[in-house]
């Protein structure tokens, strides 16, 4: 079983890039530091999640990816979000914050297999191939997921 | 409605960037890596921007939680360790509610939807030995009194609190992010960082800064830094002031 560095250490070295995702992902910085809280505190009670078959970040980017969707899922107030910052133009590219807003409201109702495939190629931007490592399944499988979500969404590149 | 990605799939991930930054990347994968990003000028910018985030984190992030939240109301210090602690999250709250009840009697309140005469609006919130009142220019603080500010806007903007203390030091209050948040037209907008106020004693200047594009907060303190009797914020910027003193209880 591979062990994670000291929690301290890891936090400082990794905790930024689980923050900036998960403020991402739910537009509140008070609901990303929870996030942050959350994954931490969950690795301090039971370490032995990361059992080394990826890279540390990588796990780090599932485990935020979860804690953030779940909260997406149960978030009463999602469509507050699109209030005023909902631009009609289109082509936006995801690194506005009209566009994370828009992907924000698709997240809500998506099923999970496909909320995660739109989390790692929308905003974290990664290839098919990395999604693939990420979650463990095939190239095609990813392809098909992302084929799924043009569809269920109009305006989907 | 269009979502699109910033980068191609031949250019650099997130997660690929991170691991990169962190050492995480075989030697030919660092190699690879390198080599794009020193050629492409939208994985440049991406990388300086997640290089600036990671800054920003080791210079003002959340304590190391040290366990599950608990109800017991505990107020840990630390940069923003009581951000963090449920009984600065039931203070912070207790500051909403102050906001949502209190009415200010120094200035006009402009309503959601409407323009506000004067511009937008800067407002705080004291909390001190369990109680907690709205304050105004001329307002006297103590150390370690917890302030709490809420903004009125006559139109979306993104919002930072800066201060400029009595030993001319400037702080970002808010946001704590390298980014500030947008928000939309109305009034008693609470923001969501608390600060803790620290020993330095003598007059403070609050200012809210409203901005039309998202301005860093670190170009912000730098404009006040330049010249801390009226900064000069970036072009598409306003702000509003309110002057407190730090005194011994």
């Amino acid at each position: 079983m591979s062990v994670l560095p000291p929690l301290e250490d890891l936090y400082k070295s990794h905790g930024a890039a689980v923050l900036r995702r998960a403020r991402d992902l739910l537009g509140s910085e008070s609901e990303a530091q929870e996030v942050l809280h959350d994954v931490f505190v969950s690795l301090l009670q039971k370490p032995e999640q990361f059992g080394g078959q990826s890279s540390v970040m990588t796990f780090l980017y599932r485990m935020s990816t979860n804690a953030a969707l779940g909260r997406l899922r149960s978030r009463r107030t999602r469509r507050r979000l699109l209030a005023s910052t909902h631009d009609p133009t289109s082509g936006v590219a995801l690194q506005s914050q009209e566009s994370r807003a828009e992907l924000r409201e698709l997240l809500g109702s998506l099923p999970d297999d496909l909320a995660q495939i739109a989390v790692h190629y929308y905003l974290d931007e990664m290839t098919q191939g990395e999604i693939a490592d990420m979650l463990g399944c095939s190239r095609q499988w990813v392809q098909k997921r992302l084929d799924r979500l043009r569809r269920s969404d109009e305006g989907l590149p | 409605m269009k979502i699109a990605r910033a980068r191609a799939e031949t250019c650099i991930s997130d997660l690929r960037l991170d691991r990169w930054a962190l050492g995480e990347l075989s030697v030919d994968e660092a190699r690879v890596t390198e080599e794009h990003v020193e050629s492409c000028p939208v994985c440049q910018a991406r990388h300086a921007e997640l290089d600036r985030d990671r800054r920003a984190f080791a210079e003002s992030a959340p304590a190391f939680p040290s366990g599950p939240k608990t109800s017991a109301p505990a107020v840990r210090r630390g940069p923003w360790g009581w951000a963090s602690a449920a009984g600065a999250v039931a203070l912070a709250a207790a500051i909403i509610l102050c906001i949502q009840g209190l009415a200010t009697e120094s200035r006009p309140r402009p309503t959601a939807g409407t323009r506000t005469k004067g511009g937008p609006k800067l407002e705080v919130y004291v909390a001190r030995g369990g109680e907690v009142f709205a304050g105004t220019s001329g307002l006297l603080v103590h150390p370690r009194d917890a302030l709490r500010f809420s903004v009125s806007l006559d139109e979306p903007g993104y919002v930072a609190v800066i201060s400029v203390d009595g030993a001319g030091v400037v702080s970002i209050y808010h946001p704590r992010s390298a980014v500030p948040d947008r928000l939309g037209v109305g009034a008693d907008q609470a923001l969501s960082t608390a600060t803790e106020l620290d020993d330095t004693l003598g007059a403070e200047t609050l200012y809210g800064v409203f901005c039309d594009e998202p301005v860093a907060p670190t170009a912000l303190r730098a404009a006040a830094q330049r010249s801390r009797e009226t900064p000069a914020f970036p072009p598409g910027c306003r702000f509003d002031r309110i002057l407190i003193t730090k005194v011994l209880p």
